[in-house]
């Protein structure tokens, strides 16, 4: 527990100056999303032993082969963030949404004489980075961001700290050193992320051995991100309204708020592989395995940072050569694990039953290529994902009936995603119950709707450790309508 | 680099065994479903309903096979093209017989079978006009009425004089 303490306090000084990268920056790219395709997601996404329409090409393209018909597919998602966040016991209540194409995609299955052999191209949402944070609460402790902002200087010369924070904002002494403000400040702030990763699918699959299939898909990844984190201390109590916060500044006394904005850019592309088989017994059931090759994520990350102080009706604003300091722009590649899964569905009159098990190691996730970052710092976080992150199975499960008169389907599934935290309790892991149901007409034309209702335990800390936490209660929602059309 | 390898395997495998799949080509007939093996169907219609055929039958089923893998439209074509050329039995002889009989025209006032009397003309064109007519009369009868139902053939209008 030791060392995991000094390895966060490590990556936060480093994160405080200039906003380093940091282990949440490669799991938002390796943790899997909620996919694509309203039926996968209403069967809890155990969809690698079935996989057999267009959103198979995002869960198993082995499973294309079983298209025997020409098929056109678009699907729109609406998805909401929702996060209960505690600081110091103070309850706030956030929210966000986005709304998306969720997929697009054509399978064309050539004639044959026997087998089969599809082709298909799709553009995937396969993960939406829509979050929100908010919290307010009082630190009744003697620490803070602008303490902790001076002790994150680096002593790199006498002069560091006529480039820190809080001496360019009157909040220390002509030294840089934070003497006059002790804690017992009110902290609150709000953090809104938004984003996606994308993806331009080309698939095949054949049928090599009667009732055995095997497919790739090749995805073109693209994606950005946007993070806004508004910070604010504010002497709320009146603790500060006599002391000059910068001895010998008259100006200083009535010090009322501390702010910092900090925004981060992504712009992402990459590719990847994935490759699978499948396999159908008799009338029976159907078995799946894949294998997602690594994914190599490039990022080109620009980071703004802006803070300001307020004493009164005093404002003062972070010099703009001292805002260019902090901010920059670097590039940088996130390299995510090998995934392995297997699955199974078992259809009983009109009753199908799916399930799957994923295998993600964590500890594989690799940073490199960096530029405009040290390649030590890279090399001591690649070090920290190995002794902080783990290896875990995700599980799937789903159920599909078929009311056969009336052409309707209805369906169930639950997902649990362990966190990839070592020794994050369960409740720490994303736990989703889905259900939902299709129609179809004429034949040729699906209809099907999901929604999936997610909730999980996570913290953050605004600086140090454990010293102003935040804990999240977090819920999310999601409805997925899919259409397509079989020619 | 794993990547590449990882498929390099995958497709080298695959080469190795022989694959199971057989697509269609233009040179063979349409792979309709009396000609295809099909995997077996994981969706019952019994239980499945609509979905089954959604599913489970080719899209090629439900279209027309292309024409020039269908015996029968080709025995049509034949039959334009002797009728175009009025009838006569100079090219495709035998189709003519399996024609008559398998399409043997009703009666009609205005066209008897057996009636039209030959031409007295004595100028090489009526001649030839009754040459035709005659070649008709033995083979092919009223059928040149269908044909000018079809295609308003020239080659019909000599017989109904």
């Amino acid at each position: 527990m030791k060392v995991l303490k000094v390895l966060l306090l490590t990556i936060f000084i480093f994160s405080v100056v200039s906003q380093a990268q940091t282990i949440s920056d490669a799991l938002r790219v390796s943790e899997s999303g909620l996919g694509v395709g309203a039926r996968a997601l209403g069967m809890g996404n155990a969809y690698n032993g079935i996989s057999d329409d267009a959103s198979a090409m995002y869960f198993n393209p082995a499973g294309l082969g079983l298209i025997k018909r020409i098929e056109v597919a678009g699907g729109l998602d609406y998805f909401n963030f929702n996060n209960n966040a505690a600081l110091y016991n103070n309850k706030t209540d956030y929210s966000s949404s986005a709304t998306n194409f969720n997929q697009i995609g054509f399978v064309f299955p050539f004639p044959t004489l026997q087998g089969s052999l599809v082709f298909g191209m799709a553009y995937n949402k396969s993960k939406d980075l829509t979050s929100a944070l908010k919290f307010n609460g009082f630190n009744f402790g003697s620490h803070s961001m602008i303490q902790y902002l001076e002790e994150a200087k680096t002593p790199i010369d006498d002069q560091s700290y006529k480039n820190s924070v809080p001496y360019n904002l009157f909040l220390s002494d002509d030294n840089g050193n934070v003497s006059t403000i002790n804690g017992n400040l009110n902290q609150s702030g709000t953090t809104l992320q938004e984003g996606g990763l994308d993806s331009w699918t080309f698939s095949g699959s054949m049928e090599v051995s009667k009732n055995l299939y095997v497919g790739a898909s090749l995805n073109v990844n693209s994606g950005t991100f946007n993070s806004n984190r508004e910070y604010y201390e504010d002497d709320s109590k009146g603790n500060y309204d006599t002391t000059e916060t910068a001895p010998g500044n008259s100006f200083t006394k009535n010090f009322t708020t501390f702010y910092r904005n900090d925004i981060l850019d992504w712009e992402i592309s990459g590719w990847d592989l994935k490759i699978g088989t499948l396999y159908q017994l008799s009338k029976l059931a159907r078995f799946g395995a894949t294998i997602q090759l690594p994914k190599t994520y490039t990022i080109k990350e620009t980071y703004t940072f802006d803070a300001r102080s307020e004493f009164g009706s005093n404002i003062v604003d972070l010099p703009s050569d001292l805002k260019d300091y902090f901010s920059d722009k670097v590039e940088y590649d996130i390299t995510t694990p090998f995934v392995f899964t297997g699955a199974a569905s078992v259809t009983v009159k009109g009753l199908i039953f799916s399930g799957e098990a994923t295998l993600t190691d964590y500890t594989q996730t690799q940073f490199s290529n960096p530029k405009g970052i040290s390649t030590s710092y890279f090399a001591s976080l690649n070090k920290d994902m190995k002794e902080l992150l783990r290896a875990v199975a995700a599980i799937n499960i789903g159920l599909e009936y078929t009311i056969p008169r009336v052409g309707v389907r209805v369906r169930g599934g639950f997902i649990s995603q362990p966190s990839p935290y070592k020794g994050d309790p369960s409740d720490f892991g994303r736990k989703y119950l889905t259900g939902g149901i299709g129609f179809l007409a004429d034949e040729t034309f699906a209809v099907d709707v999901a929604y999936a209702h997610g909730w999980w335990k996570t913290y953050g800390d605004n600086y140090g450790t454990n010293l102003s936490r935040v804990y999240q209660d977090i819920t999310t929602d999601k409805m997925l309508v899919t259409f397509s059309y079989r020619f | 680099m794993k990547a590449l390898k990882l498929l390099a395997f995958g497709i080298t495998m695959i080469a190795v065994q022989g694959c199971y799949t057989v697509l269609w080509t233009p040179d063979v007939a349409f792979p309709t479903k009396e000609l295809r093996e099909d995997s077996d169907s994981f969706y019952e219609e019994i239980y499945y309903g609509e979905y089954s055929p959604y599913y489970e039958i080719p899209w090629w089923y439900t279209i027309p096979p292309p024409p020039s893998f269908v015996t029968p439209v080709r025995v049509r074509d034949t039959q334009e093209t002797l009728l175009r050329s009025g009838g006569t039995t100079d090219r495709g002889t035998p189709e003519i017989p399996i024609l008559l009989d398998t399409n043997p025209p009703p009666p009609s006032r205005d066209q008897p079978p057996s009636t039209n009397p030959p031409t007295t003309d004595g100028d090489n064109s009526s001649t030839k006009t009754e040459s035709t007519t005659k070649e008709r009369e033995k083979g092919n009868s009223s059928n040149s009425r269908d044909t000018r139902n079809n295609d308003g053939s020239r080659s019909s209008d000599t017989p109904r004089r």
